[in-house]
């Protein structure tokens, strides 16, 4: 069986396939691990002389990223407890200056921590949380992994948009008040609704379970409205990185999706145009014509949400969200038939080999771009 | 329960309710040729399924009474779609296996019939696609994963399972539901539900689609679970949820059964299917095109409950 000392050897020559398959071999990583990594891990970089420990440290922290992608189907504190010990480590040992690697393995470090981080509390010390999750927020400290992220790469745009999109998820709301954003959006009538519960007037103290369900509405929609109020400095946010031109075609897509959730329904449609200005990016033009449909929706305007999807539909074919999207416009905007095609529509988009889908990645950063930067960073190492 | 913990509960409940406050609508349609409308029906009365002959009944569509043509569904082969919640609540409730309970339901299907199986995690699986219930293929009812998550023994361990919220079922049932079922057949889709769901499809969307679709809706729902989590006790069923799944399932004329055990539930209602009514008549008096609200009644039998579709929307 592989050691923790083989695959950092392995690693260390570049012999990445290797090691990637004797980690996915069964039994080698299991949630037991962790302990026996963290102590042969720490060995191997403090055995190295004063030339080569920044090496070691970062190919131990590139192998921690490994290993927390293979639970990053699992409970997030699996693959925390690698990505909190390899942030940890990276800031003890710092390069001068940085290197192309470090860079790398700060962008993929970011992916990494989002493909298991589903409330950005470890990656951008979002919320709060208990128990072994609230150890891993407080050994990051604040502002979590992408603090210390941004502290090394200043300038590094996709860090940049990293932190705005951290914003960008907080002003959604957290957790269980973060459920149907195409549902709750922010129309005149629910905006009103909102405001009046939130001046309802609900003793400090509650005593019967009337007084409990009111305060909650109540705090429901304080949280509510707070939300609405953060979107237009996250919007601001966006647009003050449209000086990189790399990240133009993200901002327009996110924020279009901003001024959706403020139910702006024409100036969203306008900044979902614009995203195949600037990038040929599959994802970001999938998404653009996604929510260009679920703008159509909003407006009762069936024929361009078919439209839209349909366009979406050739960009990625197969994708779950808008297979299931087109497939409700067909089924109850029936016309000639459109019916018929529902079905196969749906059968092939949940059949085993259809594309992860863009709108389940979409409040998950980058963690879509984890292969792209591995790969660069394994080319970095070498 | 501790009182800490009772307000951490039920402050979620109510935060589900006020996060999707809506109100369900909308009914359902079989339809055969361009004016030929078919309702199912089942009359019970106290409490027992009524038998009936075609004299007894009376149908207005939008208020227009039809002539009809009354016809035993035993007679008529029925397509099953099986719906599943292949997560850590069905595992810990029940003990027998999906495999074992697919098996026997396959079993109680007639050579008439057709089955599929559908489940559904994270995401959804066309596990078994559709075919005769006798020759339904066993190595592919293999592949349901019947294990718990790692670490979860209980329910009061439900909440350290990553998944748990994670369900697909409304992507699911939009998935059973489109089924273009054959003239000539009937369309029983039996969900097995665990309450809980993060579809693609929008919730409210489930009704309008199951009052469309040509199936009928029976849900078995597990019991509503409380776990432990870092806020206290957790509800982790949703009751807006389940009140949507209602909806939608009496849309169909179908209803929503406390999921006790898979078989008898799925028995029960079929059996009832099998004793129920196909209405049929050639609409006259009515525009063809909208929605068509639908009364079945059973003039002569006052304290008999008619199940019936609510409506359908002409084409």
């Amino acid at each position: 069986m592989l050691s923790t000392t083989d695959a950092l050897n392995l690693y260390n020559r570049g012999a990445y396939v290797e090691c990637s398959q004797a980690l996915t071999r069964l039994g080698v990583v299991d949630s037991k691990l962790f302990p026996v990594f963290e102590k042969e891990a720490n060995r191997w970089v403090k055995e190295a002389d004063s030339s080569s420990v920044e090496r070691r440290a970062l190919v131990a922290a590139s192998v921690a990223l490994e290993i927390a992608h293979l639970f990053r189907e699992q409970r997030s504190e699996r693959a925390g407890h690698y990505l909190v010990w390899a942030s940890l480590l990276m800031r003890k040992h710092q390069a001068t200056p940085q290197s192309e690697a470090e860079r790398y393995w700060y962008l993929a470090s970011i992916a990494g921590f989002l493909e298991v981080d589903t409330y950005w509390k470890l990656t951008a010390g979002l919320g709060t949380d208990a128990g072994e999750f609230q150890d891993l927020m407080w050994a990051l400290g604040p502002g979590g992994h992408l603090a210390a992220a941004w502290r090394r790469f200043p300038d590094e745009p996709r860090l940049l948009l990293a932190r705005v999109e951290a914003e960008e998820y907080l002003s959604q709301g957290l957790g269980a008040q973060r459920v149907e954003p195409f549902s709750d959006v922010f129309t005149p009538e629910r905006l009103q609704d909102l405001r009046m519960r939130a001046a309802a007037r609900v003793p400090d103290s509650v005593h019967t379970i009337e007084e409990m369900v009111a305060r909650s509405n109540r705090d429901l929609a304080v949280a509510a409205l707070n939300h609405f109020r953060l979107i237009p400095q996250v919007e601001s946010h966006f647009q003050a990185l449209e000086r990189y031109e790399g990240l133009r075609g993200e901002i327009e897509l996110r924020v279009g999706f901003l001024e959706f959730l403020l139910a702006n329904w024409g100036s969203a449609l306008e900044h979902f145009d614009r995203v195949a200005a600037f990038t040929d990016d599959a994802y970001l033009l999938y998404l653009s014509e996604y929510f260009s449909g679920r703008t159509f929706q909003k407006l009762d305007d069936h024929d361009a949400a078919i439209s839209a999807f349909e366009r979406a539909q050739e960009i990625i074919p197969g994708a779950r969200s808008v297979a299931v999207q087109l497939g409700k416009e067909l089924f109850l905007n029936d016309r000639a038939g459109s019916r018929d095609r529902v079905y196969p529509l749906l059968s092939s988009a949940f059949a085993a080999s259809a594309p992860d889908d863009p709108w389940r990645l979409y409040l998950r950063g980058d963690a879509r771009l984890w292969p792209v930067y591995m790969a660069h960073l394994r080319e970095a190492l070498k | 329960m501790r009182a800490g913990a009772r307000l951490a509960v039920c402050a979620i409940l109510v935060a589900r309710w006020f996060v999707h406050a809506q109100s369900p609508s909308g009914q359902s349609v079989f339809r055969s040729g361009v004016q030929v409308v078919s309702i199912d029906a089942s009359v019970r009365r106290r409490n027992t399924l009524a038998v009936l002959a075609q004299g007894d009944f009376e149908l207005l569509d939008n208020g227009v009474k039809q002539e009809i043509e009354a016809r035993s569904i035993a007679e008529v082969p029925v397509d099953v779609s099986m719906v599943l919640d292949e997560g850590s609540i069905s595992k810990l409730i029940y003990a027998k296996t999906f495999k074992s309970d697919l098996l026997q339901i396959a079993a109680t299907l007639r050579s008439i019939d057709r089955i599929r199986v559908i489940t559904f995690a994270t995401t959804v699986r066309e596990l078994v696609a559709m075919q005769p219930a006798r020759q339904l293929a066993v190595d592919k009812l293999t592949e349901i994963d019947e294990s718990l998550p790692p670490g979860i023994e209980n329910r009061w361990d439900l909440t350290q399972d990553p998944n748990l919220l994670g369900r697909s079922e409304l992507d699911a049932l939009f998935l059973a539901l489109a089924w273009p079922v054959d003239l000539g057949r009937r369309h029983l889709v039996m969900d097995f539900s665990e309450g809980v769901d993060s579809s693609i499809l929008d919730r409210q969307s489930i009704v309008a689609i199951a009052a469309r679709s040509d199936a009928l809706l029976h849900i078995a729902l597990a019991p509503e679970v409380i776990g432990r989590s870092s806020l206290g006790s957790l509800n982790v069923s949703d009751l807006r949820l389940r009140g949507m799944l209602a909806s939608a399932a009496a849309a169909t004329g179908g209803g929503v059964h406390e999921l006790v055990d898979r078989l008898k539930a799925f028995t029960t209602t079929f059996e009832e299917l099998k004793q129920s009514y196909v209405l049929r008549y050639t609409l006259t008096g009515v525009p063809p095109e909208g929605w068509h609200e639908v009364v079945v009644k059973v003039p002569k039998c006052p304290d008999c409950v008619v199940r019936a579709r609510k409506g359908y929307f002409g084409r």
